[in-house]
């Protein structure tokens, strides 16, 4: 079975509400009740500076799908993260990787992955853009080498360990220590609504400061109760020093997991929170499974979070995660912005992992999760049912997809 | 899965073979060091575990794990992991591999490869392609293989004949099986120097449990002729000097035919023990398994080798699927000649050029003679 074409399709969606992500870490509010900003009030925060590992969000929901046609006629959707400009990310597949894997076999995964691989391995290609576009063709191979069989991914990876995978709402954004009350009150209100969703889990995103981190935490906490499962997320923002000072303060607050506590180059010295901390230490700034071998080897992390978008796809998600087995490790795909493909890709792959902890799961309304499907995914009851159909398990409606393509397809 | 596919039967069969006669072998006698029997049991018989699934739909596949263990393999199926494996789907078969692990604390990975395999061959067959197809891809159809072994003792000119009309026929690497006693190590390989200019590769291979100091001596005779690589030299339960070896010799050092498990490989990987990864597919734990150990070896940089395994040609067949769908492969041990036991394929497979292919047949391409498989029961069973 032959590649025929690779579509790459640049989304641009409204959001309904702004991204957890950036009313943590980013610009996004004017008022700087929870954006960090500059640093100020809290000196052990000062470094590294905030503004040195805050990534830049877009207004809009963006995001780059892939769609690969084949010679026998079936078709597979892939999705390449694209958190920022997808017009980019669109224009890689295009200009580099279509040439690449068209007239190869579809059916073969690893082999295309390697092909694309090799082709910038030189080049720095191990991470960024190049790897968010491997990503988005290996999910639509995966898609495609499901269908042919009639096969759902998951039972091409060694089989389902469970139909239902147990996720967390992501996010709820933290505050800064001198937030006003009615932020305070509004932190509250998330708290509930997140549980009374039926979420039994979530993340918030801390790194505002080590004071508001533990206030926040503290006061979602309080809100929900002891049987309630919360990670945190500091999006690399602090050093080691703040990281273990603010992981002590973790450790009386029943944490699931520290995810991000420092920066992916500061991570190789992330045994010193491992070995001193007893909150789980993970990371979602995960690029491939190379950087993820010295991660374990150097003891950093207890818990690793590929994402299926971004790390390499599902071929390069997988071996990670059956090599943090190998390490005693938990693995769990990172699950942020994009579309319906993310997540049928992610729950795949979670359902596959004997070593599967939580699954993230971004809960805010979406007008390309279930609108862009004929039928929808379910997650009820915090737990995400797995797609049991050929390939992905899903069927995408373009019709819905075309009013916020930016690319050719919108034309 | 709608359970058409499920498994419904599991049969278990102990067969006892004749062990290939090896010219040049030298007797236990004459050793002097490693002690005796210290190594390998050596047996007039090659006793193998045959495991036999079948589907609710009549599908049939076939696994295998060979020792001298086999009763035991027999017993442990039956007992502890058939219950598991009656009523599976053929497409969970990493999900059973756990529960089977779990199920026997960890021990015996060889009987749940034999297990692993068999499932492998079904789902090979219900997908209506060769097994490699579901691994991710196939990689490549056609198997380099590494023609296992000509003996060699001190100074034997037989092996240096035996070498040059192996690559007559093709073959492009051949593995020298060093069975002499330790006298003087130095220059030990110079009768195969003009061989090995000629011929390419040569991999220089010693049974385990030889020390340190042996090792190195043999080591250096082994880089003295420049071989490809030098294979098991210690045994990998003496890790440290794996390592040292490793480290200290300029050629590659292959090591890891009797670990087992994706845990035991990465200890030894990350102590940097080898620089080529030697895998007994069903040993190891299987297809599944030997899948997850490969992808390690390649994330720490380093190719692979199966282990050519005495018996009949099921787990051989296995071994050939992981071969294909193994982007780190660097090559195939392969015996030398059939065997009579190899009657129980209705199609064999053979060996051109240097190449074993891959053929388009479903599963793990067995298709099993059950009359002539019968010939081979060990009385017992």
């Amino acid at each position: 079975m032959k590649i025929i074409s690779v579509e790459a399709i640049p989304i641009q969606a409204p959001f309904a509400e702004v991204y957890w992500g950036n009313q943590s870490w980013g610009r996004a509010k004017a008022d700087n009740t929870s954006a960090p900003g500059l640093p100020v009030g809290d000196d052990r925060s000062q470094f590294p500076y905030f503004w040195r590992s805050r990534a830049a969000y877009s207004k809009t929901i963006d995001t780059t799908l892939v769609k690969i046609t084949t010679d026998s006629g079936i078709i597979g959707w892939g999705e390449a993260k694209s958190p920022v400009a997808p017009s980019i990310t669109a224009a890689i597949i295009r200009d580099l990787a279509a040439g690449l894997i068209i007239g190869q076999d579809a059916t073969a995964p690893l082999l295309q992955w390697d092909r694309l691989y090799g082709a910038m391995r030189i080049r720095g290609g191990s991470h960024g853009f190049w790897m968010d576009v491997i990503s988005g063709i290996d999910i639509a191979l995966w898609d495609i080498t499901g269908k042919a069989y009639g096969l759902p991914i998951c039972h091409l990876l060694g089989g389902a360990f469970r139909d239902r995978v147990p996720v967390y709402a992501s996010g709820i954004p933290g505050l800064r220590a001198e937030a006003p009350l009615e932020a305070w009150e509004n932190l509250r209100q998330t708290a509930l609504n997140v549980r009374a969703l039926g979420f039994k889990g979530a993340k918030m995103g801390i790194g505002l400061g080590i004071e508001g981190d533990v206030l926040s935490v503290r006061t979602v906490r309080e809100t929900l109760g002891p049987d309630f499962t919360l990670f945190v997320d500091a999006a690399g923002m602090y050093g080691l020093g703040d990281a273990l000072r603010l992981g002590r303060a973790l450790e009386k607050l029943d944490i699931g997991w520290f995810e991000a506590p420092v920066p992916p180059e500061d991570f190789a010295f992330g045994a010193t929170l491992t070995g001193s901390l007893t909150v789980p230490i993970a990371s979602d700034q995960i690029f491939n499974r190379w950087q993820s071998r010295d991660l374990l080897l150097n003891g950093s992390i207890d818990v690793i979070q590929p994402d299926v978008c971004r790390t390499g796809g599902i071929t390069e998600c997988k071996r990670i995660a059956d090599m943090a087995d190998a390490f005693g490790k938990a693995a769990t795909p990172h699950v942020s912005i994009g579309s319906a493909i993310q997540f049928a890709a992610s729950v795949h792959l979670a359902a596959s992992l004997p070593n599967q902890t939580w699954m993230e799961y971004w809960y805010a309304p979406n007008p390309l999760g279930n609108a862009i499907l004929k039928k929808p995914l379910k997650v009820e009851n915090s737990e995400f049912h797995v797609p049991m159909a050929p390939g992905l398990g899903i069927e995408i409606n373009e019709e819905a997809l075309r009013p916020y393509a930016t690319g050719e397809m919108a034309s | 899965m709608n359970g058409e596919h499920s498994i419904q039967r599991i049969q278990t069969f102990v067969l006892n073979m004749p062990a290939t006669q090896t010219a040049g072998e030298i007797a236990d006698e004459q050793r002097i060091y490693p002690m005796p029997g210290r190594t390998s049991a050596q047996s007039a018989q090659v006793t193998s575990l045959v495991v036999r699934l079948e589907t609710a739909s009549g599908i049939v596949g076939w696994g295998e794990i060979t020792g001298p263990d086999s009763a035991i393999n027999s017993l442990v199926i039956d007992e502890y992991l058939a219950p598991l494996v009656v009523g599976t789907d053929p497409f969970s078969i990493s999900v059973l591999w756990e529960r089977m692990r779990g199920q026997t604390n960890g021990r015996h990975l060889g009987a749940i490869g034999a297990v692993d395999m068999a499932l492998w061959d079904i789902a090979g067959q219900i997908a209506g392609v060769p097994a490699c197809k579901l691994m991710g891809g196939q990689i490549r159809d056609r198997i380099p293989v590494i023609a296992a072994d000509v003996p060699y003792a001190t100074g034997d000119t037989r092996a240096t004949e035996q070498i040059k009309s192996l690559t007559s026929l093709g073959y492009r690497t051949v593995k020298i099986r060093v069975n002499t006693p330790i006298k003087n190590a130095s220059d030990m390989f110079r009768p195969l120097q003009s061989a090995v200019s000629e011929t390419g590769a040569v991999v220089i291979s010693t049974v385990g449990a030889d020390d340190f100091a042996l090792a190195r001596q043999i080591g250096n005779q082994a880089q003295a002729i420049n071989a490809a690589w030098f294979e098991s030299p210690l045994s990998a339960d003496n890790l440290r000097d794996a390592s040292r070896l490793a480290e200290y010799l300029d050629i590659p050092v292959a090591g890891g035919s009797n670990l087992q498990g994706r845990w035991q490989f990465n200890v030894a990987l990350a102590a940097s023990a080898f620089d080529i990864v030697h895998v007994n597919v069903g040993f190891a734990g299987g297809i599944s398994e030997a899948l997850r150990i490969i992808t390690l070896a390649d994330t720490y940089g380093l190719p692979f080798v199966t282990v050519n395994v005495p018996g009949t040609t099921i787990s051989r067949a296995a071994t050939l699927q992981v071969a294909a769908a193994g982007a780190n492969l660097m090559g195939c041990e392969w015996p030398l000649s059939s065997t009579p036991e190899d009657s129980i394929l209705r199609e064999r497979f053979t060996v051109a050029d240097g190449y074993v292919s891959i053929k388009d047949s479903p599963g793990l391409g067995v298709r099993i003679d059950e009359a002539e498989l019968k010939k081979w029961y060990a009385e017992s069973a």
